[in-house]
């Protein structure tokens, strides 16, 4: 015996099992973001209509739907720092700073599906939706639509969640007492928050710029 | 529990960059396959900025870690176990 003191950290420290928990949910969110993608990687890759490398979007329209999802890579990027501000706000106990960063993403959130919700009117207008006159017009394009209201719609119910659960965090934090556990509930969600913005960092250059 | 995020402006700070990045290379007109390489590079570097320092992956425990080991490796296997059915059709 040399006298040290060991402190092991208790490898079933229940503290930690929210964390864990939200870890493997990510899991699996990435399963199921990488199985769709990959399948959209595979079909550009094989088509001859649009294939992987450049826009696969007809030429109208193209520009505003580049600078719309550009707008929302850079709003979805902010409120993930708001996200972190957030967090560190709450581990300092300072609740002002919590509930303005927090508000501040969920504003942020709510901002990118409006610009989401004005880029999908704008599609649809051009007929660059399933089954329409144009896409019928053009086969080939139609699976390729289909994957892009299919994972940006995915996505955008992401943000959903992450808005609404982001909302439940802000109404709670209200009563001004930050615990403990209640800094981990903040931190579970940032967690979430950051994979929808990862999820979105892969979309915008796969649908929009190659 | 570490207070402060020293980190998280300057992370901010490239990832705005990096996603400016990757809209100016996209008007050089680089090839195709290098307009894949170089927006999925940029892309990836910002999920790896993203999740080292805003999810504090740097600072979490190994099985955590493997959680995310395990699920990169997976969806690599996803996206390119299915890449032989293109390149030899």
């Amino acid at each position: 015996m040399n006298g040290a003191v060991s402190v092991e950290k208790n490898p079933w420290d229940t503290r930690d099992t929210g964390k864990l928990g939200i870890w493997l949910f990510l899991l699996s969110e990435a399963m199921l973001f990488g199985g769709f993608l990959s399948s959209y990687v595979m079909l550009r890759l094989g088509s001859s209509v649009c294939a992987l490398g450049a826009p696969a979007w007809p030429q109208a329209g193209y520009t505003g739907g580049l600078l719309l999802a550009t707008l929302n890579t850079l709003v979805i990027i902010t409120s993930s720092f708001t996200m972190v501000n957030a967090l560190t706000s709450a581990k300092q106990s300072n609740v002002r700073g919590f509930s303005l960063n927090l508000l501040a993403t969920i504003l942020l959130g709510c901002l990118f599906l409006g610009i989401k919700a004005f880029e999908y009117t704008a599609k649809v207008q051009h007929g660059y939706f399933p089954r329409s006159a144009f896409i019928a017009a053009n086969p080939g394009l139609g699976i390729f639509v289909s994957f892009y209201f299919g994972l940006t719609g995915l996505h955008a119910l992401h943000v959903l969640a992450g808005i609404l659960w982001n909302g439940f965090l802000y109404q709670t934090g209200q009563a001004g007492d930050l615990t403990d556990a209640f800094v981990r509930k903040v931190e579970n969600a940032g967690l979430y928050w950051h994979f929808v913005d990862i999820v979105w960092v892969f979309l915008f250059p796969l649908f929009y710029l190659v | 529990m570490e207070q402060e995020n020293h980190m998280a402006f300057p992370v901010y700070v490239s990832l705005v960059t990096l996603t400016l990045l990757t809209i100016g290379s996209f008007f050089v007109g680089w090839g195709r396959i290098q307009s894949v390489v170089l927006a999925l590079s940029i892309a990836a570097t910002k999920a790896a900025l993203i999740a080292f320092y805003y999810m504090r992956l740097r600072a979490e425990r190994p099985l955590i870690a493997g959680i995310v080991v395990v699920g990169m490796v997976t969806v690599l296997l996803l996206a390119l176990g299915i890449l032989p059915d293109v390149a030899l059709r």
